[in-house]
């Protein structure tokens, strides 16, 4: 009897004793969790690495960031093999629509930047230099990827952590909130102390810098009309005497002028074709000539097999000539004519090309001597000091300094060999120069919106387009029911929520109008 | 034996003695075979005879004691030297003890709903995997066969289909959790009970949402000594071939009808005579044949059951290409070493093999059968190859030949995807074998006569390895394999389970009883497997040195083969679990009960945070006829009425695994901060869930159960409704600022409801016994709820037709395609529902067509008896399910088609035909539209056999046969269906619910067999 009573005690024992829970402890192989990662130099510096790579992506194949700008603009026709070449006419059309996957992508793809740098804010917490570099150069990619997401859709959503499950569905945010958040993210990062700086002009960097950031600062001011902010945050930039304008515009837009003084910040690509998936961009295939309508000699400079899409208009060269006339150094260096193209650049047929008005880019021409195979190593420039001059030129303009402001633009006639400005520059004169002398940089749209000038210079894009015939003379036609074509004021100002958003998230307003 | 033996020799040294004899009989006159008749007090003991004698020296002024189970004990003191006896049945219980999870509890005492099937049902037939058993044996049990090889699985699901991944129940054997019962022979079972209701499967907590099944297999019952051996032997053949076009047929509807294939190339390539019936060709009659042979003996203190079975079942396609064949041995013991503490253990091995065809798919051999044209013959003769052929050798692609160099033919009709059967069968070897070594032990501890600790040690050992090779061979014009490909793979599986338990039960004042039991489980597993292969790349490199199947292993792979190598990685799971039960009973009357289980999983199945899952239950039931009212109310003929209810929730892994919830880090993107080179950037996988959790089932039942007229009618009913919550979702679209890849979610929901009836009806009029027994369930499925933005979810489509969707308000993976209105008249072209009106027929017309669910399942058993014969018939059916025949392709319009769709073709303008015309206009859609998709309702005799048993007088002279029984029997043999395809029991499972895409169909079966027992 008594045996078994203690074997009973034994075996209480034992049921007690199979509470071994830590056996459930099982790690997982050949990987490494989030949670524990980030916490050395070199994964810091892979977690940020990560939002270069995404901020790449905003400006992969075509219809990325830029592309977008450009084609909403007055500043080129779609182009392509013929007006319906894909779908990008729709956009230059003004007849695209929420379910339009270009602008589907690009909102996905910049919270895609936002999600990785939050990886970074929340994740890399040491102190070393490489680590605060991290967190600052990440502060600067969400401020980056808000400010399109801001100056696009108005009211996204303000996403400042990476989302737990319940979170996914987030309502709108409004635009003063994240303005602020743009400016606290870039103010951070540039008293970090821990951006990178340039030692001096001919130095080259590939990160970002804190005059980069300084810019893009002093840009989200002067988008909000803070022209106090914006005049002097520009200004640093400009007093760093780190950057200067590049004098040679014969290459402006291609490899041979990448990383120059002039540039702040550029999606840098290497010519690899080994890592064609890293270098390549897609985009500039398409910005190329379109090769079979045409015949060239040797002589031609240009790549062959591209697709012909964004043709200069007509209104964008005559600008230039306004300001410098037929035989301007940059508008030589910017597009090129039919003239030219027979007379300079060994094309000797021509044939019907529809959305051309007799002009082609040449600023982003595509060089026969570095394409190859429709891989095509071109950086993608984010911000150059050019643009730095004009957007601290309209925030002195505005802020009661004209003198600065015509300081500025005259740096810029300067380098581009034309006249300078008489008297003081006009705010009608600083728009002209910013059409210029960003062109094809996708900056025309937002810069037309802001300044209240879209709807009457857009609304009667989609209502006929030109086709640039073998004579040289332009036919036109109507594509579109002219009542639904064209800029809509109260509508376009901003970008449609994608459909799928507005399917997936039932706490998202969408815009007006849309 | 030798137990029982020593187990005399104390009492009959001790006393004085005398002999005791008698002869023990039942209210029916009948003697009894096996009652345990003891002096009381002492281990002495013997059993009864076939006759009902027995024979016990017994000490002066003993007391004897008489018990069988199921019947009253009786106590006669020994006070003459003859005593006879006659036992009555207990009343009390139909008293049939049923297992439930870590314990036993009395049929009428269940507030649950549990199945059970016993060995009668499983015995003789010629079934060869338990599941197969279950198919029509009781309500609410459907059987999903998708592949009636040889050595294939069929998988079970209990009350519908709770899961979009798998649903199959969990199976417990002898104490010992499993996933796999294919090492069980039929014939070693002792009973199966499945635990339907979410009370009675809670118990199980984590793992019991797809329902339980509690397999014991055979244990020597006590004072029976005895050896028996089975034998069956079985012919069979494929049992239904659809009938496809003959020669003549074949080139009206395609050639002059259809103009699928031109007039010039039959005249270029047909000879003129032809008409090859390729499912002759194909197939044969297979053979199966089984051996059981068990021993078992068992008395007072302990038993023994021993069994070894050998199965080898080459099944109907022709040659040894499809042949299963298993040896499982079972070793069951018991013993009481203490009058407090017993010893029991289960062990089983199994060693198995199995060649197999390829099925299923645009490769499958079942699909040529269908769709090979009959113009080709089945061998090109070596010494007159037609040109197509030659062509292809000369450009160096491999050809199959049969033993006289002979060259398996190629049709020169198809451009692509017909195969001959034979180069299907001799292009591809599938071996795979495998050991198990598997079982469980316990010690039982009764301290108290009302507590009883049982720890229970179990264990499962696998290893599965497998050898695929690809011969060089050329299957039509564009698929040639001039190469060799070897796959080989080896899988070890160790598992161990550690439970132990405490059970109690008492009875106060007669009339409260009351029990309990608590425990606790740790489980663990390890797999390690290594998965290689080498292949070659052309006729020039084909991989191995020689080309000789000799030659076909990895030691002979050239250099530039190409090899891979993968695993090689010891994976571990474990859970831990703690489980308890209480139950309380007023004289018999009320029930209650109530159990809890919480279930830990290891990481890679589920976060820290939500490791822990929590499984409620409780139930209660009314034995109405108890009532002292009712017996008031003269309803003598109602002999048992109760009501009972139960509430439960159990949990379901079935779709979780592989640290899916993790976010980890992955490596996949670079930049270059320089003019060369690059830096590698980090990222995290997915969003991770880490709030990702069990899927939780929470079901409802009621039940009734009725025994009439003296229990001869028996009569229960259910009514379920089992909502399963938390599917897992996988590939969710999320919103975009969500900025990743998410992780899986519990996102979906499935209900299943329906009801179970079981009747039965036993009686004897003089010689004749008979015996009737039916079931019938309906089950209602549907998917209740998905993630927002996952409106649709795509399984499998066969080819490129019709295709499951998992989908909110429709049933579980349902088909969705083209509604098919019928043919026009004008021109024989197929006329489709443009459900949007829009005028065109395009993605969004598409709608449900059918689901492979059936809305009713049902079976009978009939047995009947009369002095030495018996006949069994066994039937079971479905109605209201569909399945689709996804055969056809649009891309294979050269294919041979079903006679069922040529004699309803349309032929002439302004005929309403029923199918489109031979020039299969329109085919693309055609083939995903429910012109397609058939009635699935089958109804199949699956059992007909007649038996002899020998007369005992005459065994008695034999003095070495117990009994001795011969039987014959058609098994699977008439099936009854609108299906025109081969076989409206098999179809794909899974995402692909009701595909037939060339699936291997059942045989039917004409077996012969013994039961003899020493």
């Amino acid at each position: 009897m008594k045996i078994k009573h203690i074997s009973m005690i034994l075996v209480a024992g034992v049921l007690a004793f199979v509470s071994c829970e830590n056996m459930l402890d099982i790690p997982q192989h050949s990987v490494s969790p989030i949670d524990t990662y980030y916490q050395i130099d070199s994964e810091a510096e892979e977690g940020v690495v990560a939002c270069y790579a995404a901020l790449r992506t905003l400006h992969t194949g075509f219809g990325g960031l830029q592309d977008l700008g450009n084609l909403l603009s007055d500043d080129v026709w779609t182009g392509g093999g013929n007006h319906f070449d894909g779908v990008y006419y729709r956009l230059n059309d003004y007849i695209f629509d929420a379910a339009y996957g270009s602008i589907n992508n690009l909102y996905k793809n910049l919270y895609t930047l936002v999600y990785r740098s939050n990886v970074v804010i929340e994740n890399v917490t040491g102190e070393s230099a490489v680590m605060k570099r991290a967190v600052a150069e990440a502060k600067v990619f969400r401020a980056y990827a808000y400010f399109y997401l801001t100056t696009l859709w108005g009211t996204p959503p303000l996403v400042d952590h990476t989302l737990e499950e319940n979170e996914y569905m987030q309502p709108n945010s409004n635009t003063a909130d994240l303005w602020a958040f743009i400016e606290q993210d870039l103010t951070e990062a540039i008293n970090s102390g821990a951006l990178t700086e340039k030692a001096s002009k001919s130095e080259k960097t590939y990160r970002v810098t804190k005059q980069y950031a300084q810019a893009l600062l002093g840009k989200a001011y002067l988008f909000q009309k803070k022209y106090s902010e914006a005049a002097t945050m520009l200004d640093n930039v400009i007093k760093s005497n780190l950057y200067g304008l590049h004098t040679d515009l014969s290459g402006i837009g291609t490899p041979l002028a990448s990383m120059t003084e002039e540039s702040l910040f550029e999606v840098n690509c290497l010519n690899d074709r080994s890592q064609s998936g890293t270098n390549n961009n897609f985009k500039w295939t398409f910005m190329g000539l379109r090769g079979e309508k045409y015949s060239y000699t040797d002589a031609s400079p240009f790549a062959s097999s591209t697709f012909g899409f964004v043709n200069p208009t007509k209104d964008l060269y005559d600008d230039f000539v306004s300001v410098e006339g037929v035989d301007g150094y940059r508008l030589k260096n910017t597009i090129v004519t039919r003239e030219q193209m027979i007379n300079q650049y060994g094309t000797t047929n021509i044939m019907e090309i529809t959305d051309n008005e007799g002009y082609w880019n040449f600023k982003y021409r595509i060089l026969k001597s570095h394409w190859a195979g429709y891989f095509y190593a071109n950086n993608t420039r984010i911000m150059k000091f050019n643009e730095v001059l004009l957007l601290a030129a309209e925030a002195h303009l505005q802020n009661g300094n004209a003198g600065k402001a015509t300081e500025y633009i005259n740096q810029i006639r300067t380098r581009a060999k034309a006249p300078a400005v008489i008297g003081t520059v006009t705010m009608d004169q600083i728009k002209t120069e910013s059409r210029l002398e960003l062109c094809f940089e996708g900056q025309r749209f937002e810069n037309l919106v802001r300044w209240g000038d879209a709807a009457n210079v857009l609304a009667d894009q989609g209502q006929r387009n030109p086709a640039l015939q073998t004579d040289g003379s332009v036919k036109w036609t109507s594509y579109n029911d002219p009542s639904d074509c064209g800029f809509k004021a109260g509508k376009h100002e901003l970008l449609p929520f994608p459909d799928t958003e507005m399917t997936v998230n039932p706490n998202m307003v969408q815009n007006p109008g849309w | 034996m030798v137990l029982l033996f020593f187990a005399c020799i104390p009492a009959a040294l001790a006393q004085e003695t005398f002999e005791v004899s008698g002869t023990i009989i039942n209210e029916q006159n009948e003697p009894m075979i096996g009652v345990y008749v003891l002096e009381k007090g002492t281990s002495n003991g013997t059993t009864s005879n076939i006759d009902g004698k027995y024979t016990l020296k017994v000490s002066e002024n003993a007391t004897l004691v008489f018990s069988y189970i199921g019947y009253i004990v009786q106590e006669r003191l020994a006070t003459a030297s003859v005593i006879n006896v006659t036992l009555r049945e207990d009343a009390q219980a139909l008293d049939e003890v049923v297992v439930i999870g870590y314990g036993v509890q009395k049929k009428s005492d269940l507030t649950g709903a549990i199945s059970q099937v016993k060995s009668d049902d499983l015995q003789n037939r010629s079934i060869t995997t338990v599941e197969d058993g279950l198919m029509g044996k009781t309500a609410g049990v459907q059987i999903v066969t998708t592949s009636g090889a040889p050595g294939a699985q069929s998988s079970v699901r209990i009350r519908g289909y709770s899961s979009n991944s798998d649903s199959t129940p969990l199976y417990i054997v002898d104490g010992l959790r499993t996933s796999n019962i294919a090492y069980l022979d039929p014939a070693d079972i002792e009973s199966i009970e499945i635990l339907k209701d979410a009370a009675s499967a809670a118990i199980y907590g984590a793992q019991a949402g797809n329902g339980v099944i509690l397999i014991s297999t055979k244990k020597a019952a006590e004072g029976v000594t005895r050896i028996n051996y089975d034998m069956q032997y079985s012919i069979q053949q494929v049992t239904r071939i659809p009938e496809v076009l003959n020669a003549k047929e074949f080139i009206q509807y395609a050639v002059t009808e259809g103009g699928l294939i031109s007039q010039s190339r039959l005249d270029q390539y047909y000879d003129g005579t032809t008409d090859t019936d390729w499912a002759n060709v194909a197939f044969e009659n297979g053979a199966m044949q089984r051996h059981n042979l068990n021993f078992q003996g068992a008395n007072k203190s302990g038993s023994i059951f021993a069994s070894l079975s050998y199965l080898n079942n080459d099944g109907p396609i022709i040659g040894k290409q499809d042949v299963h064949d298993r040896i499982t041995g079972t070793v069951n013991a018991d013993y009481n070493i203490k009058p407090w503490l017993k010893f029991s253990t289960n062990n089983n091995f199994a060693k198995f093999e199995t060649t197999r065809v390829r099925e299923g798919g645009m490769y499958s051999m079942l699909g040529s059968v269908m769709q090979m044209d009959p113009l080709t013959p089945v061998i090109y003769s070596k010494d007159n190859v037609p040109a197509h052929i030659q062509a292809l050798i000369d450009m160096g692609h491999a050809f199959l030949t049969d033993e006289n160099g002979d060259y398996y033919s190629m049709s020169p009709f198809q451009e692509t995807n017909n195969v001959n059967p034979y180069i299907m069968r001799d292009g591809y070897q599938q071996q795979s074998e495998g050991f198990n070594l598997r079982g469980a032990s316990s010690i039982d501890i009764t301290p108290w006569k009302t507590i009883t600790f049982t720890s229970r040690l179990g264990y499962d050992f696998t290893s599965y390895t497998s050898y695929n090779l690809q011969w060089p061979h050329t299957v039509n014009t564009d698929t040639n394999y001039d190469y060799v490909t070897i796959e080989a793979r080896n899988n070890d599986n160790k598992y161990w389970q550690w439970e132990n338990f405490v059970n109690y039960n008492e009875t106060f004042r007669e009339k409260h009883n009351v029990s309990a039991m608590v425990g606790t489980s740790f489980s663990s597993r390890t797999t390690f497997g290594v998965t290689g292969s080498v292949s070659g790349s052309s006729a020039s490199n084909i991989g191995i040195s020689k080309l000789d199947r000799n030659y076909a292993y990895f030691a002979n792979a050239t250099g530039t083969a190409t090899k891979q190598v993968s695993g090689g990685e010891k994976i571990n799971y474990a859970d831990l679990a703690y489980f308890g039960r209480v139950g309380y009973n007023y004289d018999n009357k009320y029930f209650i009960q109530a159990s809890f289980r919480a279930d830990a999983a290891d990481l890679s199945i589920l976060p820290f945070q939500k490791r822990w899952g929590y499984f409620p239950s409780a139930s209660a039931g009314w034995t109405i006829s108890r009532e002292n009212f009712f017996k008031n109310m003269n309803v003598n003929w109602i002999s048992h009425l109760k009501i009972r209810g139960s509430w439960g929730q159990n949990g379901s892994i079935s779709g979780l695994g592989n640290y899916m919830y993790a976010s980890t880090i992955t490596t996949d993107v670079m930049y270059p901060f320089s003019e060369s080179g690059y830096q590698v950037g980090s990222r995290p996988s997915s969003t991770g869930n880490y709030n990702l959790q069990w899927e939780t089932s929470e079901q409802l039942d009621f039940g009734l159960d009725l025994r009439m007229f003296k229990d001869r009618l028996a009569f229960s009913v259910d009514w379920y409704k089992k909502e399963t919550k938390d599917l897992i979702m996988t590939s969710v679209v999320s919103s975009a600022v969500v900025g990743n890849t998410i992780s899986p979610l519990n996102a979906g929901n499935v209900l299943n409801q329906g009801f179970e009836f079981d009747l039965s009806w036993k009686d004897k009029i003089g010689d004749f016994a008979y015996a009737l027994s039916g079931n019938f369930s309906t089950l209602k499925n549907e998917v209740t709820y998905i993630y927002p933005t996952l409106s649709r979810v795509a399984g499998n489509s066969g080819g490129s037709g019709v295709t499951c969707f998992f989908e909110s308000g429709y049933p579980i993976w349902y088909m969705r395609g083209y509604e098919y209105l019928g043919v026009d008249p004008s021109d024989g072209s197929p006329i489709f529902n443009d459900t949007n009106d829009d005028g065109v027929i395009n993605d969004a017309d598409k709608t449900m067509l059918g689901s492979a669910i059936p809305d009713v399942t049902y079976g009978f058993t009939i047995n009947l008896s009369y002095k030495g014969f018996d006949l069994v018939v066994f039937a079971n059916g479905t109605y209201g399910n569909d399945i689709c025949y996804a055969v056809p392709r649009s891309t294979r319009i050269q294919a041979n088609t079903l006679k069922y769709f040529y004699d309803r073709r349309w032929t002439t303008p302004g005929q309403n035909a029923e199918y489109i015309a031979s020039s299969l206009p329109d085919y693309a859609n055609y083939v995903q539209s429910s012109a397609l998709v058939f009635d699935g309702s089958y109804f199949k005799i699956k059992q007909i056999q007649l038996g002899y048993t020998v007369p005992k007088k005459l065994l008695d002279k034999t003095r070495i046969f117990n009994r001795a029984r011969v039987y014959v029997s058609l098994d699977d043999f008439f099936v009854f269906t609108e299906y025109p395809g081969f076989d409206p029991e098999v179809s794909m499972s899974g995402n692909g619910l009701g595909l037939d895409y060339g699936q291997y169909p059942t045989t039917r079966r004409a077996t012969f067999g013994i039961n003899l027992s020493f």
